[in-house]
């Protein structure tokens, strides 16, 4: 059945939809993958380049040709011009002499016809820097069978969750719980799993990831650019909840595959900034039906583009595309929408981004009303609370409009919201450390009447599951009188026990990860992103 | 395996599920008036008092059976499905209700509000006296519900009219309503952020 599957994946990927996968299989062969990105252009004709094990540079270009074979006019018209020049000029990299020879290939997820092997054999046979090998479908299927088979699902219910993944509407949000639960198997993250071995880790790591580019494949032919990103964010947040779990330092494939996955996230966001950009409106499809989720989208789209402008990297078009998302995001927004707790870590990521490029007070100004909000809107008896952060737009929406419930939104209509709140504190612990001492005192009796919720895992790799079994939820009261000294020592906090080193180290990754697993910010988590996301 | 379409039985079984625990809830009475949450993650509960005491909730099954005979199921007709859950329901909520009166009797007999005497109106007003009032911006206190068993509803009637006729009763529960308000201005007086 796995095997069926990678056949499927291959026969329908477009070279888009498989570049990322490649480059984790190309990882998980011990390839150093020095450049893969699509959000930066390099050199004409390159898509990929990397280091083999035995130390030689290789430069791939790749080519989608979905069950399909790649003829000889269309190697002459489209191709051969590239190939010329990947094969005749040096790979400009840095840490790559221009005097060390070349691997060049041409990569497809088609067959190369006959006439194209013998064209390929003349142009290796002219006088070029490097000669051109050919990577067709048959050796992509063996690469992913090597390395991906043997550690995939092997419990029917994964299984069945792997094929509800693929075959899940690429428009749709992506299904988290079933992916996590299968990246879940793969990176012994279950309770009863037992901590990898180091070897262990490096085998699953690449298998985990080339399962997570095959199995959302429908998303990325749908260019489904939000899916994508959310799918590789929690393969980095697995991939680091494993390595904690074994108490072992991120090395080898799996460092290299996390690094390969951030840029597939930097990618992806790339894109649908590209896509915003270049739109006129930010409608999607059905006009009756869009204005219920225009304003979610349109707040989705703020907090994303936020994570984006704190995404390292330092290239020219990393320095433009700030400039440009600043210039968006800055603009006047009329169609921010607080439809629960769970678009609190998108407003944060905005007005953490704010609180960068704009030097006045008004993004601390921003942040106290966002607490007022918040924490008035959760009174006791109150008829519009927040939902709290479990509940994602779906389940709000379907209750809004009066539409059949889920099981998740028909919960969400019995639970009381009213009188306790899972973000307020993180809200009222950034006003004090702008300190705002005036916002905190008019908020201080509405918040002070509520219950401030977190959940703290038992372990801190389980801060990176999705669901977690072992831990705590906590409801803290304060008392009524509480001095202006001890909430600022409070808010100046900025350490976790429960969350793993790795993630500690990319705020950027962790801003993401609390926008699309929103239960997981918790005011000590909120300090830590406030005080360690950079400044460009 | 006989031939069936469960999608349909799936929705027929929602429905029940849905009349289920619509009947719990009824079943409930007072206790289902309470703020409910739902614990998403993790099996400890607690809850960290403004003393910094941690107090975990301490967390209850609540099971109930029934079975139907093979033989029977050809016969049943919805509404004989809804009674046999009827009964389910009413063993579960009777199971959910006693916890909860039993950790509020812990709780109140663990702070010293337990009022002896009898339904008189002198044990109401000390009742009123012991409680925790919050009140809204026009001055009228949070509603109250009194729990009785049903034997008792005329006599705690007649008790709760004798409390607002009587003029001593009526003047001296006004007093305790009063002294609530002040107490509750005091509290909200007390939320500050201070130096």
């Amino acid at each position: 059945m796995i095997e069926k599957l990678l056949e499927n994946w291959l026969d329908s990927a477009s070279e888009r939809s498989y570049q990322a996968s490649f480059v984790q299989m190309l990882g998980g062969l011990g390839y150093r993958v020095l450049h893969s990105t699509r959000h930066c252009v390099l050199e004409y004709g390159k898509d990929v380049i990397a280091i083999a094990p035995d130390g030689v540079p290789c430069a791939y270009q790749l080519k989608g040709k979905p069950s399909g074979r790649l003829g000889l006019s269309e190697f002459r018209s489209d191709i051969q011009q590239q190939l010329v020049q990947l094969i005749s000029q040096p790979i400009v990299f840095p840490g790559i002499s221009k005097r060390v020879p070349h691997r060049s290939y041409l990569v497809s997820n088609g067959y190369f016809e006959e006439e194209v092997h013998r064209a390929v054999d003349d142009l290796n046979r002219g006088s070029y820097l490097s000669k051109i090998e050919l990577i067709g479908r048959g050796q992509l299927l063996d690469w992913a069978k090597g390395l991906g088979a043997s550690l995939w699902p092997s419990e029917m219910a994964n299984v069945r969750e792997l094929l509800e993944v693929f075959l899940h509407d690429g428009r749709d949000l992506l299904p988290l719980p079933r992916l996590a639960a299968i990246l879940e198997e793969i990176l012994a993250l279950r309770a009863d799993d037992k901590p990898f071995k180091k070897a262990e880790l490096q085998r699953a790591a690449p298998s985990a990831a080339l399962l997570t580019g095959i199995a959302t494949h429908h998303f990325a032919m749908a260019e489904n650019h939000f899916a994508v990103a959310s799918a590789w964010c929690l393969f980095t947040v697995s991939t680091i909840s494993s390595c904690e779990r074994s108490t072992r330092k991120l090395s080898g494939p799996a460092k290299a595959g996390l690094a390969l996955a951030e840029d597939a996230i930097k990618d992806s966001l790339v894109a649908l900034w590209n896509e915003v950009h270049a739109r006129s409106h930010l409608v999607e499809s059905n006009a009756l039906a869009d204005p219920e989720l225009f304003r979610w989208r349109y707040t989705l789209l703020c907090g994303l583009f936020s994570v984006l402008w704190f995404f390292p990297g330092d290239t020219p078009e990393d320095k433009e595309r700030r400039i440009a998302i600043t210039k968006w995001l800055t603009r006047k927004h009329e169609h921010l929408d607080l439809w629960g707790e769970g678009v609190v870590p998108c407003f944060l990521a905005f007005l953490l981004f704010l609180r960068r490029v704009d030097a006045t007070i008004r993004p601390d100004y921003e942040l106290a009303a966002l607490l007022e909000i918040v924490v008035t809107a959760n009174q006791q008896r109150s008829n519009h609370a927040l939902p709290d952060p479990y509940y994602g737009f779906e389940e709000v929406g379907r209750i809004r409009h009066g539409l059949q419930a889920s099981k998740e939104s028909s919960n969400l209509q019995e639970e009381t919201f009213a009188g306790s709140s899972f973000n307020a504190e993180l809200l009222l612990h950034l006003v004090a450390r702008a300190r705002l001492k005036s916002p905190c005192r008019s908020n201080w009796p509405n918040f002070n009447r509520l219950g401030h919720k977190r959940f703290v895992p038992a372990k801190s790799w389980q801060y990176g599951l999705l669901e977690c079994s072992e831990g705590i939820e906590e409801t803290r009261q304060y008392p009524p009188e509480y001095s202006w000294d001890k909430l600022c020592e409070d808010a100046a906090v900025e350490t976790c026990d429960y969350l793993p080193k790795e993630l500690r180290v990319r705020p950027h990754l962790l801003l993401l990860w609390v926008i699309i697993a929103p239960h997981r910010l918790t005011s000590d988590i909120g300090r830590i992103l406030a005080a360690t996301l950079p400044s460009f | 395996m006989l031939p069936d379409i469960p999608p349909l039985k799936q929705e027929i079984t929602k429905k029940l599920q849905a009349a289920f625990k619509q009947r719990v809830n009824d079943y409930m009475g007072a206790i289902n008036e309470a703020p409910r949450c739902f614990i998403k993650e993790g099996r400890q509960v607690v809850t960290i008092r403004p003393d910094g005491r941690n107090d975990e909730t301490e967390l209850k099954v609540a099971s109930a059976e029934t079975w139907i005979r093979v033989e029977d199921i050809p016969h049943l007709s919805f509404q004989d499905r809804l009674a046999k859950l009827d009964e389910v329901a009413r063993e579960m909520a009777g199971q959910i209700s006693k916890h909860a009166f039993d950790q509020i009797n812990e709780a109140v007999e663990r702070v010293g509000n337990v009022v002896h005497g009898g339904l008189t109106p002198e044990s109401f007003l000390e009742l009123f006296e012991k409680i925790y009032l919050d009140f809204d911006v026009d001055g009228n206190h949070s509603p109250l519900t009194v729990v009785i068993p049903p034997g008792m509803k005329q006599r705690a009637q007649e008790t709760m009219e004798k409390l607002h006729q009587d003029p001593e009763y009526s003047r001296r529960y006004q007093e305790v309503i009063d002294k609530k308000w002040m107490e509750w201005r005091d509290r909200e007086a007390a939320r500050k952020l201070v130096g």
